[in-house]
């Protein structure tokens, strides 16, 4: 078994490899950022970060001022955390226009977002029925997919908005 | 403070922001924003664009005093 588990863990870290080269030599082709861009990113990563700390604090305050039975979901609430700083990242960059070089097309990110809401809404569809809940089982793998879902949800919204006002701004 | 002359001088030319952006190596919205006066380029960038609109830095990026 041991053997087992040490080429599982052999062959998944040849394909990150693989794929990271892949994506490295992707990247080069799409463009770079400009100094604007690359200015307004380093801002987002620390609203994301004052997000990401500011919403598990509080989670962490709640728990501490009502007692250790108040929402006890801790991996639930630092994926939410996490989440919330992914969404705060990619929108202000969407709308300061430094989520995308020059060379990438937002229309095959609205694409690929949408592909992934639905992916991620079809894992959660145990959830919808009512066959997982919070109480039961709040560790379940299906409450990641929901928070994926919400989150390319929010990207998604914010990509078209972002569209429509700069063709308006072209005119 | 909005730059005026950055503009004029693109009209001049007969260049769209998009144009310009391209010639210069940066997305449209920098191109929009530095005319709108909401962005200071860095030296670098003044000196691209006054290269791809043939003027100075003084014609295009020195504020006067009044």
């Amino acid at each position: 078994m041991e053997q087992n588990s040490l080429w599982m863990i052999l062959i998944f870290a040849v394909l990150f490899i693989l794929i990271a080269v892949i994506l490295y030599f992707q990247r080069r082709k799409q463009g770079k950022f400009d100094e604007r861009q690359e200015l307004m990113q380093g801002k987002a990563s620390r609203y994301a970060l004052y997000t990401f700390c500011g919403a598990y604090i509080v989670y962490i305050l709640l728990r501490a001022i009502k007692g250790e039975k108040f929402l006890p979901y801790s991996m639930l609430a630092f994926t939410i955390s996490v989440f919330l700083g992914i969404v705060v990242f990619a929108v202000y960059n969407i709308f300061h226009d430094s989520y995308f070089t020059e060379k990438q097309r937002p229309a095959s990110y609205l694409i690929m977002s949408a592909a992934m809401i639905l992916s991620q809404s079809a894992n959660c569809v145990k959830i919808f029925r009512g066959e997982i809940t919070l109480e039961k089982e709040p560790g379940s793998i299906y409450w990641c997919s929901l928070i994926c879902a919400i989150t390319f949800a929010i990207v998604f919204a914010a990509t078209l908005i972002r569209i429509i006002l700069s063709k308006k701004e072209q005119e | 403070m909005k730059n005026l002359r950055l503009k004029a001088a693109r009209a001049a030319m007969d260049l769209s922001q998009e144009k310009l952006a391209q010639m210069v190596g940066v997305s449209r919205q920098t191109i929009n924003l530095i005319e709108k006066g909401d962005y200071n380029p860095s030296i670098r960038l003044c000196v691209a664009i006054c290269k791809a609109l043939s003027k100075t830095l003084d014609e295009l990026f020195w504020e006067a005093d009044e």
